[in-house]
């Protein structure tokens, strides 16, 4: 080795290192930045996703108070639960106030739904005796009734003069449960 | 810059041209070159890594704020309510369509029963078909209400399924049965007809 060799020799081992040294830090350090870009892409679009939701669920909490006795009345008429009590009290009300008589009521059980209707319902059937005007105010009464209700069969007959009796089978409704809550979806009130 | 670097600089002869000396001396410029070029990129990277690191974490915890946020209990109240109110409009809007007043099938049916016909039976069943059962003093009162019955638009395919005289002493009475489809059962043409709206302190909702 010359002594022009030997003047080249510290150089070339400094370069050396410097490349090898280059390229274990981009062989370690790249995907690690790649990751971080990546993890921080997807915060932002979560962030953003959270931020929607937030605007849109204060917008909805306004909407909700401004209208409050309209959504009072539209979670009356379609109720979390059918709740047998209830309906029987309101039926009877009902027939009180439309002046006929209630010798049955079948009230539909607690996982009973409509054999025909959506999962949502649930069938009752019930029995009233009385004079025509009063069983047809019964009848507009009920599908006038603020919880909603759907008559799905009726049929009326003569018993004796002036007393009628009719048999009406009618479908109530219930909310179907939201106990499943997606934080991440952004909130529908339309 | 390294030792040997000057020191191959200084022994390198004045104004010789063409040297081998003077070629290591821009080698070794250019060795120097890459170095610096190689430490300062190694620098940044090592820089720009924990920059990202940190970036990802500030997300994170501004993330987990966030969720904590939507997760408090007005948040929760507020987003139940919006889902009770979607499903109640789902429900209402989708069951209104096929909802039948009835109310509004007996007004029309008063219409058409004349004072010599008795209904004693009226039946609707979930397939809305109507069924009547009653009398009439002759057949011509039960034919006059199949006719007035056929000119109704809410009822079609209207039968006379039976009719039978019956004598008691000396008066005589036709008994009747006649069955009808009811036209828009299923659909939302009765429900639009009727006020179907619940009335409320904000004027009211329709179904």
């Amino acid at each position: 080795m010359n002594k022009e060799d030997r003047s080249l020799f510290l150089p070339v081992l400094a370069l050396l290192i410097a490349i090898i040294a280059f390229f274990v830090s981009w062989k370690m350090l790249m995907p690690q930045i790649a990751d971080n870009q990546a993890k921080i892409k997807a915060y932002d679009a979560d962030i953003e996703l959270a931020e929607l939701k937030t605007a849109s669920l204060s917008d909805a909490n306004k909407k909700i108070a401004s209208m409050s006795g309209l959504v009072n009345q539209l979670l009356v008429a379609i109720p979390e639960g059918v709740n047998s009590p209830d309906l029987i009290a309101e039926i009877e009300t009902v027939a009180a106030v439309n002046q006929v008589l209630l010798p049955s009521i079948s009230p539909p059980g607690a996982d009973e739904q409509s054999s025909e209707g959506s999962p949502d319902s649930s069938s009752t059937t019930i029995s009233v005796s009385g004079g025509f005007t009063n069983i047809y105010n019964f009848i507009s009464s009920l599908e006038n009734s603020i919880r909603f209700l759907k008559i799905t069969s009726l049929s009326i007959s003569s018993t004796e003069v002036d007393n009628l009796s009719a048999t009406i089978t009618f479908d109530v409704f219930k909310r179907p449960n939201a106990n499943n809550l997606d934080l991440t979806s952004e909130v529908d009130y339309e | 810059m390294p030792d040997e670097v000057r020191n191959a600089g200084h022994e390198e002869p004045f104004l010789e041209i063409d040297t081998p000396g003077e070629r290591s001396g821009s080698y070794t410029l250019s060795y120097i070159l890459v170095i610096i070029v190689s430490v300062v990129v190694c620098g940044f990277l090592v820089y720009y890594k924990f920059h990202t690191d940190s970036l990802a974490a500030d997300k994170s915890s501004s993330l987990d704020s966030f969720i904590s946020t939507l997760e408090s209990k007005n948040n929760s109240e507020t987003e139940k309510k919006v889902n009770d109110i979607n499903s109640a409009i789902r429900i209402l809007s989708t069951e209104k369509k096929s909802k039948y007043l009835f109310k509004i099938f007996i007004d029309e049916l008063k219409k058409k029963i004349t004072n010599d016909i008795k209904l004693n039976n009226l039946s609707i069943d979930s397939q809305g078909i109507v069924v009547m059962d009653g009398e009439s003093k002759g057949y011509r009162s039960v034919a006059d209400l199949a006719l007035a019955l056929e000119s109704s638009s809410k009822l079609d395919n209207i039968e006379i399924t039976g009719l039978s005289l019956s004598t008691d002493g000396e008066s005589s009475q036709v008994n009747f049965s006649i069955s009808a489809n009811l036209v828009d059962w299923g659909s939302s043409s009765s429900a639009e007809e009727g006020e179907m709206e619940l009335e409320g302190e904000n004027g009211g909702l329709d179904e």
